[in-house]
C-alpha cells in the first residue's frame, strides 16, 4: 500500500471534473489548462490530459475554436457546451456528496 | 559535431540533432500505436504535438538546436505511453514492465538476424528461442523429411510483416514500448554504428601507408574548411547531410 498511488487513483477520479471547471470559467487554451492543473499538483505528466480533452470533446461536453496567436500557429480555445455545464453541475453534487459522506466516519 | 535536419512539429520549423530526431520519431510512433483504435487518435496526437513544439520553444531559449537532452526532457514531462491510459505512479509503471514483458509481443520477421527472410530468427524471437538455428533446422529437417515446410516458409514470409521500426523490434522482442526501452535501443544502434566506425579507421591506418595517411589528412582538412563555410552560410547545400553516418 502506498500513498502515492490511493493519491493517483483520487487525482484520476477527480481529473474530469477539475477541467470542467477550469474550462467553465473561461474559454482556454490546453497549456494553459496544464498550467493551473500543474500548480494545484493535479496531473504529473501532461499528456494525460490531451485524450481527456478529445473524449470529452467526443461525448459534446466540450466545443473549441480556433484562434490566432501572436507568437505560433492558430490555438484552440476550448469552451463548455450547455450538455458539458449540466455534467459538471451533477459532477460538483457528487463530489460534494461523497465529501460529505467521507467525513462523517 | 553533429548533423541536423530541419522538421515541422505542431506548425513550428526546427533544426534537430540526427539523435533528438530519431527519439522524437520514435516516441510519437509508440503514441501513434497506443492511440491506434482510439475515436479522435489524429486529433489527440497534433494536440500532443503541438504542445511538444510549444516545450522545445520553451527549452530552447534562444539557442538554435533542439538536442537528444531537449527531447528527452520534454517526453518525461509529456510523459510515456504507458501513462497515458490512467495517470500510474511511477512505482506501477516499473511493476507493469517486469510483468507484462510479454503482454505486447507480436510476430514479425526479424531484418537484423536472417538468412532469407528473417522468418525464423523471427519466430525463435517470438517463443524466446535464444538461437534461431533450432528454427532454421527444424524447417530444413521438415523439409527433407518430406513435409511442405518450404511452402509453409514462403507463406509465412509473405503473411508476417517485417519489424521495421524500432517499436517494431520491441514488440518483436516482448520490449514494452517506453522510453527507457527507446531510449536504450537507440542507444545500442548509436553504439553499432560507432563500433563499425572506429574498426572502420583501423582498417584504413593499416592499409595506408604513410603518403596516403598524409593525403588523408589533407582531404580531411578540405572538408573541415568546407562545413565551416556550410556553418557560416545555413542555406549552402551540405553533401553529408544525406550521409547520415559520416564520421566525427
Amino acid at each position: 500500500m502506498k500513498i502515492e498511488n490511493a493519491r493517483a487513483q483520487m487525482r484520476k477520479g477527480t481529473l474530469d471534473m477539475c477541467i470542467l471547471s477550469i474550462i467553465s470559467k473561461e474559454e482556454i487554451y490546453p497549456s494553459d489548462i496544464i498550467k493551473k492543473l500543474k500548480k494545484s499538483e493535479m496531473i504529473v505528466v501532461e499528456g494525460t490530459m490531451y485524450p481527456l480533452l478529445t473524449r470529452l470533446k467526443n461525448a459534446g461536453m466540450l466545443d473549441y475554436s480556433w484562434r490566432e496567436s501572436k507568437s505560433g500557429p492558430p490555438r484552440k480555445y476550448y469552451r463548455l457546451t450547455k450538455k458539458g455545464a449540466k455534467y459538471l453541475e451533477e459532477l460538483r453534487e457528487s463530489w460534494k456528496a461523497i465529501v460529505k459522506s467521507v467525513s462523517t466516519f | 559535431m553533429n548533423q541536423t535536419m530541419h522538421i515541422n512539429l505542431g506548425g513550428y520549423s526546427f533544426v534537430m540533432d540526427i539523435d533528438a530526431y530519431d527519439l522524437l520519431d520514435e516516441y510519437i510512433t509508440s503514441l501513434e500505436r497506443h492511440f491506434l483504435h482510439e475515436e479522435g487518435a489524429t486529433e489527440i496526437l497534433s494536440d500532443i504535438e503541438a504542445r511538444m513544439a510549444e516545450l522545445f520553444r520553451e527549452k530552447l531559449k534562444g539557442s538554435e538546436i533542439v538536442t537528444k537532452k531537449i527531447v528527452s526532457s520534454t517526453i518525461h514531462q509529456m510523459g510515456d505511453a504507458s501513462f497515458f491510459e490512467d495517470e500510474h505512479t511511477h512505482e506501477e509503471v516499473l511493476d507493469d514492465r517486469s510483468a507484462g514483458i510479454s503482454a505486447g509481443k507480436r510476430l514479425y520477421r526479424d531484418p537484423e538476424d536472417k538468412i532469407l527472410g528473417g522468418v525464423c530468427s523471427g519466430i525463435a524471437q517470438y517463443f524466446g528461442v535464444e538461437d534461431p538455428l533450432w528454427i532454421r533446422l527444424f524447417f530444413v529437417v521438415l523439409n527433407i523429411a518430406g513435409g511442405s515446410s518450404f511452402v509453409l516458409y514462403v507463406l509465412l514470409w509473405i503473411i508476417v510483416p517485417i519489424a521495421k521500426t524500432r517499436s517494431e523490434r520491441l514488440a518483436m522482442r516482448g520490449e514494452p514500448i517506453n522510453i527507457d526501452s527507446i531510449v536504450r535501443s537507440v542507444q545500442d544502434e548509436l553504439d553499432d554504428i560507432q563500433d563499425s566506425l572506429s574498426s572502420l579507421k583501423q582498417k584504413v591506418k593499416e592499409e595506408m601507408d604513410f603518403d596516403e595517411l598524409n593525403d588523408f589528412h589533407e582531404i580531411k582538412d578540405v572538408f573541415k574548411r568546407y562545413k565551416k563555410k556550410v556553418k557560416n552560410n545555413r542555406s549552402c547545400w551540405c553533401p553529408w547531410d544525406t550521409f547520415r553516418s559520416y564520421p566525427k
